[in-house]
């Protein structure tokens, strides 16, 4: 029996990449100019930038942003495990702010709070799985207390909100192009800018640290691999199959899922247009149903659960975050993408059911 | 080339860096009693390095020009600066000659021009290799090399993937994991099959 995964999105197949690397192999950064091209249309924005990977290029953006200002970037208490890592890289410091049990993201009311109490010097907004900030919200925190906004956006690719594809929001937003994610190029990040004039700032900032060159504009030490940029051309070829099979997946999980005592599947919005890319379920009872012992339940059964984004950072231990800390031990995300099929999922949720029926037979979980 | 597609379908897939741990294996054998780490780019290695060393006496020199890693050092330099790092230093060219030299006899005949080295105290504790120089289309593909299992380890929990021992306590994480697909190429490069 396979081993059911996270990891594995659909990616383009074999014959479309070596097509695509046979192509470039002789000027390879041509790759790198014409996927930032294809990228800049996808999201429908006045620029991109690429880099090595999204966690370079959100630390840039952090920096960019804040610069001349407080050394401090707000972030939610319960986030992509490797946030915290991005902040202290950029050699800035985190601030939690609590998450809402409803968004899932940072909480509005937190956040102001925070800018109540203490000066910030960015926001770093990230759009959690499956449900998609009130950017409108977040940008008028900002304006309000004068507060530039980064958002790390790769969990709403391909989504929209009023129609306006989510890319030009804010400062800058961020997009990681790992094997995990929706547009895969094996590696990668980019960072989309809505008005040219923030991306030249922003080209203009790199240039003075060293990171672009001033004789040529190209990206001396962090720039994106054309290795990278070629998978990823032929990832964005195939996005619209990609989302279909997505959709298809999530609505296997709703049909087997919609009468679980076990877990909630978070549900998606349709007015967002989203990418249906995770399937997001939150455990009902976790105090009757132990996620370490879903978890471990699922793997002995080849099936790769994840734990959604837990635990919080060792750097938030003495933070007040009540909510942050509760829906760290309540959801996880199941296997969708190139590894399952709609069979696949039947069989899932068969274990999902069994699982709920084995602990409730002992009593406990 | 091996065969891509089957590599393709099976290894990219996973999050094993089946290929990338193969990669780290064929370069120990090729220096014995040194571990070797790998790392998505040598910039990004340089700083991981860096970021470890910051309370040491070890400094960082790289090599200078002809070397075609020279331009890449003082932009380098430059966001050290910016961004409030310790610094890597430039050794002049006789210097440098000389580092090379050391680390010939320290790491085994061949050659090995480093694109960086550590030194402490007159000693060479690693050099940095770029392996990309042998694959056309990377830009860059970084290699630590050292005798010091635990400052290898240090650097691979700050490349935050595919680690090999206890979780070691490092500075400050970055992300320097190598995509199957870079080491793929790498491999094919050096005729490794994992």
């Amino acid at each position: 029996m396979g081993y059911f995964t996270t990891m594995n999105l659909p990616a383009p197949s074999h014959a479309q990449f070596i097509g695509r690397l046979r192509r470039y192999e002789c000027q390879p950064e041509t790759a790198v100019y014409d996927f930032e091209v294809a990228l800049k249309e996808f999201f429908e924005v006045e620029a991109v930038a690429t880099f090595t990977n999204c966690f370079t290029a959100l630390a840039f953006a952090l920096l960019h942003a804040g610069r001349g200002r407080a050394r401090t970037v707000a972030i939610a208490g319960q986030a992509y495990r490797r946030t915290t890592d991005i902040v202290l890289w950029a050699g800035l410091q985190p601030v939690y702010v609590d998450n809402s049990p409803d968004t899932l993201c940072m909480s509005e009311e937190s956040l102001i709070e925070t800018l109540e109490r203490m000066e910030i010097g960015c926001l770093l907004v990230q759009h959690p799985m499956v449900k998609i900030c009130d950017v409108s919200r977040f940008l008028a925190i900002g304006e309000r207390y004068g507060v530039p906004v980064v958002f790390d956006s790769v969990e709403a690719t391909g989504a929209r909100i009023g129609g306006k594809r989510i890319g030009g929001f804010g400062v800058a937003e961020g997009f990681s192009l790992h094997p995990s994610k929706v547009i895969n190029a094996a590696e990668g990040g980019v960072l989309t800018f809505g008005k040219r004039e923030e991306y030249r700032s922003f080209r203009q900032y790199l240039t003075e640290i060293g990171v672009l060159c001033e004789a040529t504009g190209k990206n001396l030490i962090f720039g994106l691999e054309p290795l990278h940029a070629i998978m990823g051309l032929a990832s964005l070829e195939i996005y619209e199959e990609s989302r279909a099979r997505f959709k298809e997946h999530y609505f296997r999980y709703e049909a087997n899922l919609h009468a679980s005592k076990l877990l909630e599947l978070v549900a998606y919005e349709p007015e967002f247009e989203p990418n249906y890319k995770s399937v997001l379920v939150k455990i009902r009872d976790p105090e009757r149903f132990s996620r370490v012992d879903l978890l471990a339940y699922l793997e002995s059964r080849r099936i790769g659960a994840r734990a959604y984004y837990a635990p919080l950072h060792p750097l938030a231990d003495g933070e007040l975050l009540p909510q942050a800390r509760k829906m760290a031990e309540e959801y996880l995300f199941l296997p969708i993408g190139h590894s399952v099929t709609p069979a696949d999922i039947d069989f899932i949720c068969e274990q999902l059911v069994n699982f709920e029926a084995g602990a409730e037979g002992c009593g406990h979980a | 080339m091996r065969d891509f597609s089957e590599i393709f379908a099976k290894h990219y897939f996973s999050n094993h860096h089946t290929e990338a741990r193969h990669l780290e294996s064929w370069l120990e054998q090729v220096l014995p009693g040194c571990e070797c780490v790998t790392f998505s780019s040598l910039p990004a290695l340089l700083v991981a390095a860096v970021d470890e060393l910051c309370d040491s006496e070890a400094n960082l020199y790289a090599a200078p020009e002809p070397s075609p890693h020279a331009l890449q050092a003082l932009g380098l330099k430059r966001f050290l600066h910016a961004t409030g790092r310790r610094q890597v230093l430039f050794a002049g060219q006789e210097e440098y000659t000389h580092f090379a030299e050391q680390a010939r006899r320290e790491f085994g005949e061949g050659d090995i021009l480093p694109a960086a080295v550590l030194m402490e105290k007159g000693s060479i504790r690693g050099i940095f290799l770029d392996l990309a120089a042998r694959v056309p289309i990377l830009l860059s593909a970084g290699v630590f090399v050292t005798r010091d299992a635990e400052l290898a380890e240090k650097i691979r929990w700050a490349r935050s993937s595919y680690g090999r021992r206890k979780p070691a306590c490092i500075h400050i994480a970055a992300n320097g994991r190598f995509s199957e697909l870079q080491a793929y190429l790498v491999n094919c490069a050096v005729q490794v099959e994992p």
